[in-house]
């Protein structure tokens, strides 16, 4: 097939590409031996076809995205990740990334933001005013008394409306406190001698505490057929709803809390100049739920999206290929946090040290902090802290890893 | 819908993405995967620069979908694909009459970076881009596609001599450009 004028070079060319038939692949090797010149130059030959073979592509995935989105075939063909997904992490994400667990979430969030609405309203109540916390005593436990009753009564109301009427009002003209000195077995026996009622009857055993409106009631207004009465006071001191505008706002707060964070990158072991292909909505911005166990110890669920810088490499049709991207990664996890004493000479801030152990939609991610925090009022905080990073991802079987630090900052609100 | 693609012939795949049912997407991805790096890398090494070049590639893909709804036939579906590529990736070099790219201009285009990323490889690069047209399509349809002559004979519907020639002349002008590095090239 091949000319028979053809130079030395370009039969050397054509066999190279394997295109030379045999008859004159036997003159080449002839004139290989004796031409050390055509030895060098099928050395050259093989050098750039080696280094033009090695010469790397990769067509990005967004191209695949917009071929699919042009012709109309986009429906679930986006490949969000390239680095394949890691065991496990990818059950979980699934759960974390599912619409149900979203609902769930938000669901949990409306019920407290309803819960925190409501205890407000109770709690900032005006039955509750300065005057009454001074006669309040100390705090009391719940107090159950079991009261043992002579024989069984059964008592219909001698007094009239008007009488009950004078009973509310007295009380409340004088206060709860006052309106409590008259038991509710003298306001009885009195109405029933002013009926001409001259029968004794045994007197019920009241028990004239600081129940506040638990005796402003005749114990004969109900009818008693037992003969136990389980009476039942709950005491709550008064002062502690008293609301102290300089220290607390809304009531006392739950061992609940909601953080939300924000991550600025400060530096990353791994450095790549490949812009993010996808911006998504809260980039470096996580949120937490936390339980404070006690003042010093604490637990959250965490999650949030980070960037983190990655580089891998890997084999492809025998080539060895580095591949490095900017890939925001949806993270979630637990957390466990110390909380030091505050430093009252530094405004009361108090430092802390957190621990994050996560999961990406590649693999794991460990998330060690220290920082300090600051309690503007019972309800809101802030904090800073520089937080170390570490994402392990896998490809081919080849374990990677991203470290990098980073200043986070994030608002608390207890609820 | 077939559970393994892979299986399946270009010519089923094509049929199965005629037919337009539920498997024309699936079709179509599995056409996607089997032929887009030969196309891309036909885009990038003769057009160079990668925003066009990418251009290209898509539009390549969008054509050869929409060409699908009235070929009835298909005997050779890379080839095809490449066809369609060439059209478009000719047609844009006569319109910008581009010869060559700058060495800056290749620096930002060659993102994808391997472990052989190094100045070498931009300069064969760039010396692929002083090649002439001719040349350096049927070297690229050689060296990095690894057609036949015969192949590229048929393709750019030149002689097989010719097709030779090309070659040869682009191998040995790469050979003069690259001159100062073969040493380096050949460790």
């Amino acid at each position: 097939m091949m000319n028979e004028e053809m130079s030395p070079s370009e039969l050397l060319s054509a066999f190279l590409d394997g295109e030379l038939p045999e008859p004159e692949t036997n003159s080449l090797f002839y004139e290989l031996a004796q031409n050390p010149e055509l030895q060098t130059e099928m050395r050259q030959h093989i050098a750039l076809h080696n280094s033009v073979q090695n010469i790397p592509l990769t067509i990005p995935a967004a191209l695949k995205e917009g071929i699919f989105l042009k012709t109309g075939l986009a429906e679930s063909v986006a490949e969000p990740v390239i680095i394949p997904v890691a065991g496990w992490t990818s059950v979980i994400m699934s759960i974390f990334k599912s619409r149900a667990f979203a609902v769930l979430i938000g669901g949990l969030m409306a019920v407290g933001a309803m819960f925190l609405y409501m205890r407000n309203v109770v709690e900032n109540s005006p039955v509750i005013t300065e005057n009454n916390t001074k006669d309040i005593p100390a705090p009391q436990p719940v107090q159950t008394k079991i009261v043992e009753v002579p024989k069984i009564v059964t008592k219909i109301i001698n007094a009239d409306k008007d009488q009950i009427a004078s009973a509310f009002k007295e009380g409340f003209k004088n206060g709860f406190a006052e309106g409590e000195k008259k038991s509710a077995a003298n306001f009885s026996k009195e109405n029933t001698a002013a009926n001409g009622n001259n029968e004794q009857q045994p007197e019920l055993p009241v028990e004239n505490n600081n129940g506040r409106m638990s005796n402003i009631f005749p114990s004969e207004t109900i009818g008693v057929t037992s003969n136990q009465i389980r009476q039942s006071a709950f005491e709550m001191p008064v002062s502690r709803f008293a609301i102290d505008n300089a220290s607390s706002f809304g009531g006392p707060a739950s061992d609940f809390s909601v953080q939300m964070r924000g991550t600025a990158a400060l530096h990353s072991f791994v450095q790549v100049d490949v812009p993010s292909g996808i911006d998504p909505a809260f980039n470096n911005m996580s949120g937490s739920i936390q339980y404070r166990l006690n003042e010093s110890n604490a637990v959250a669920l965490e999650g949030g999206r980070e960037t983190f810088l990655q580089r891998y490499s890997g084999v492809e049709d025998g080539k060895n290929f580095r591949y490095e991207q900017s890939y925001p990664a949806f993270w979630v996890g637990a957390s466990y946090q110390y909380t030091f004493s505050k430093i009252e000479r530094a405004y009361g801030l108090q430092p802390f040290s957190r621990l994050i152990l996560g999961t990406t939609e590649v693999g794991p991610l460990l998330k060690p902090s220290i920082g300090v925090s600051y309690e503007y009022n019972n309800r809101i905080g802030f904090s800073t802290a520089i937080e170390y990073s570490l994402l392990r991802y896998t490809y081919q079987n080849q374990v990677f890893y991203t470290p990098k630090f980073g200043l986070t900052y994030g608002v608390l609100f207890r609820l | 819908m077939p559970h393994n693609l892979k299986k399946y012939s270009d010519q089923q795949l094509y049929v199965l993405l005629i037919e337009g049912s539920g498997s024309s997407r699936a079709a179509f991805n599995e056409i996607y995967e089997r032929h887009s790096m030969r196309v891309y890398t036909y885009c990038r090494r003769i057009l160079g620069d990668s925003a066009l070049a990418e251009d290209m590639f898509q539009e390549t893909f969008v054509r050869f979908f929409e060409n699908a709804k009235t070929e009835r036939e298909m005997t050779n579906l890379p080839g095809y694909l490449l066809r369609i590529a060439r059209n478009l990736c000719l047609g844009e070099k006569k319109k910008q009459h581009r010869q060559t790219v700058s060495f800056e201009e290749f620096r930002f285009a060659s993102h994808d970076i391997s472990y052989e990323s190094t100045e070498l490889v931009r300069l064969v690069e760039t010396a692929l881009e002083t090649l002439k047209e001719d040349f350096r399509e049927a070297y690229v349809l050689k060296e990095f596609l690894g057609m036949s002559y015969n192949e590229i004979a048929e393709m750019t519907g030149a002689t097989l001599s010719v097709v030779r020639i090309r070659i040869f002349r682009a191998k040995t002008q790469l050979r003069e450009i690259l001159a100062p590095y073969i040493e380096d090239l050949q460790k």
